[in-house]
């Protein structure tokens, strides 16, 4: 897919964990492997809310544009 | 917890589970028992029943009894009928099982009598049991093919007798599969009661209804793979 989620960076830089994510997003842990591992379609603009508000970034920070 | 329309989803397809299951084991006991006595009929001997004989018959026609009615007409009708009315083999079931005659017209006053000889001639079995057992074998594989229907129909119902939506795709298959299956025996009742038009439509319906469902399995798998 031509967007790549930066999800795995952007927690690495913050030191946050899946399950504190989780937590703190209100999104379950398999939803957020699935973004994680970039096996998830599509993302609502209510989740990536919660986690730039969790993560304290911008929603380019998480998704990138690559061409194909 | 399910939603209130998806439990009754569950529960009717546990009832068309339940019905196709029974009426599907009476569509086989049924093919085989036809089968079964389409055999045995055709073991039977050409010639096992023979009936022969005559009947005569008078027809009165009182013209006084028909009011405002013009003799000459009548009288013109009457003798019409005598070279007409020739009862023949194409009016009786079995072809050539009996054929009547007007023998003779007599006229007494307002009174005219067509007198009609019966000639019953031997019933021809041998045609009417090769009829018999071809309707009985054409029955059992309408029932075969019912029973088919009904096996697909009863997978189908298993699916929605425990799924969590219905725009699943394992559903939307075996819906493709009972849709696509009602093919043939839509047809063959169709040719058989007259009614090939209706079943033609009603086979067009259930094909789309396959393709709106099978619509809807693409958005929930989308709305499933969206965070």
């Amino acid at each position: 897919m031509a967007i790549i989620v930066r999800l795995d960076r952007v927690m690495a830089d913050r030191k946050m964990s899946l399950n504190e994510l989780s937590e703190k997003v209100g999104i379950s842990n398999v939803n957020l492997s699935k973004l994680k591992t970039g096996k998830a379609s599509a993302i609502r603009f209510s989740t990536l809310e919660a986690i730039c508000q969790a993560l304290e970034c911008q929603p380019g920070d998480i998704l990138e544009y690559v061409e194909e | 917890m399910k939603h209130e329309n998806i439990q009754k989803i569950n529960t009717l397809g546990k009832a068309i589970r339940i019905l196709s299951r029974i009426s599907m084991v009476l569509c086989i006991v049924g093919a085989v028992s036809a089968m079964l006595v389409g055999g045995y009929i055709a073991a039977f001997g050409g010639d096992f029943i023979k009936v022969s004989g005559t009947a005569d018959a008078s027809i009165s026609i009182d013209t006084d009894e028909i009011p405002f009615a013009d003799n000459k007409y009548i009288n013109n009708i009457i003798e019409t009928m005598g070279d007409d009315l020739v009862i023949s083999e194409e009016s009786i079931e079995y072809g050539d099982i009996a054929k009547f005659n007007v023998s003779s017209i007599e006229q007494n006053g307002n009174i005219h009598t067509i007198n009609v000889d019966g000639d019953l001639s031997v019933i021809n079995m041998k045609k009417i049991k090769n009829e018999k057992v071809a309707e009985i074998f054409a029955g059992a594989i309408v029932l075969i093919a019912a029973a088919v229907t009904l096996g697909f129909a009863v997978r189908l119902a298993e699916a929605i007798e425990h799924c969590s939506s219905p725009f699943e795709i394992g559903i939307v298959n075996k819906m493709k599969a009972f849709g696509y299956s009602l093919i043939p025996p839509a047809a063959l009742g169709g040719i058989a009661n007259g009614s090939l038009l209706i079943m033609a439509i009603l086979a067009i319906v259930v094909i789309i209804m396959i393709h709106v469902f099978s619509y809807g399995a693409k958005l929930q798998q989308e709305s499933d793979d969206t965070v």
